[in-house]
């Protein structure tokens, strides 16, 4: 937070170049909150860029006394997701990246229907549920962040992520074998 | 339903998916772009000067020409008729 101050000092005092490291610093969690609502990879990281330009633009306004940075940038995000997310589903677990630590338990057949129907689930969700959701349980945001992000109160935060949870655990329940 | 470790695998995914793209190099450049923008305007004459815009002043300056060379040939008639 210090250094992310540091840095966006700089930037308004007129060394445009150090809004590289603030990117830098932020890309993954900006193009990781985007990509786990837009399907398509090329729109999400011009999504992705566009927060970024948006956050160069509006910068003067950062209030670190109100908000973390990451904070401040994902209510941005939030915004411009939102209208790409009316259109287009989030995309699908098989075409993420895939882990390589041989950890997954789920691996196979049933992963894929498994990681199928969780993301067809979560393409369902209302776009608020959708984004408590990905911002409380994937982001790990407290509910306190994405109230001020979301503009509404913790409670209706914790009730989306609670309805959006048990849209999930239904589909969970309905694979084949479901343990649910 | 958090104990599942299908959900906590696919959650795990989700978590560990980040599309790689080089967003900085990207960002970086559009901003410039936009930096750039008012110069590339200026070169086409809309720099302000005393509040006024280069292309107004061209105007002024193309108008005050006129009315000189006026002025010149009507002081011309007016010496020749002398």
């Amino acid at each position: 937070m210090g250094e992310d101050m540091a840095i966006v000092r700089q930037v308004l005092g007129g060394d445009v170049d150090a809004f590289r490291a603030l990117v830098e610093r932020h890309q993954a969690g900006v193009l990781g909150f985007v990509g786990n609502m837009i399907a398509d990879r090329h729109a999400c990281e011009d999504v992705a860029q566009d927060v970024f330009v948006t956050a160069f633009r509006k910068l003067a306004s950062f209030d670190p006394a109100r908000s973390r940075f990451r904070t401040w940038l994902l209510v941005i995000a939030r915004s411009r997701a939102v209208n790409a997310i009316k259109k287009k589903a989030p995309a699908s677990v098989a075409a993420l990246p895939e882990r390589t630590d041989g950890r997954d338990p789920s691996d196979g057949a049933m992963w894929r229907e498994v990681g199928e129907r969780l993301d067809a689930a979560l393409a369902d969700l209302p776009v608020r549920q959708r984004l408590a959701f990905v911002l409380a349980e994937i982001e790990q945001l407290s509910h306190a962040e994405i109230a001020q992000i979301e503009g509404a109160k913790i409670g209706t935060i914790k009730s989306r992520v609670s309805r959006a949870k048990a849209a999930l655990r239904q589909a969970l329940k309905d694979v084949v074998g479901g343990e649910s | 339903m958090n104990e599942d470790p299908r959900y906590l695998a696919w959650i795990r995914r989700r978590r560990s998916a980040r599309p790689a793209g080089p967003l900085a190099d990207a960002v970086m450049r559009r901003i410039r772009l936009a930096a750039r923008k008012p110069a590339r305007v200026r070169l086409r004459g809309e720099r302000v000067i005393s509040g006024i815009s280069t292309r107004l002043w061209a105007k002024a300056g193309v108008v005050a020409a006129a009315a000189a060379v006026a002025a010149i040939r009507v002081l011309s008639i007016a010496a020749s008729l002398h």
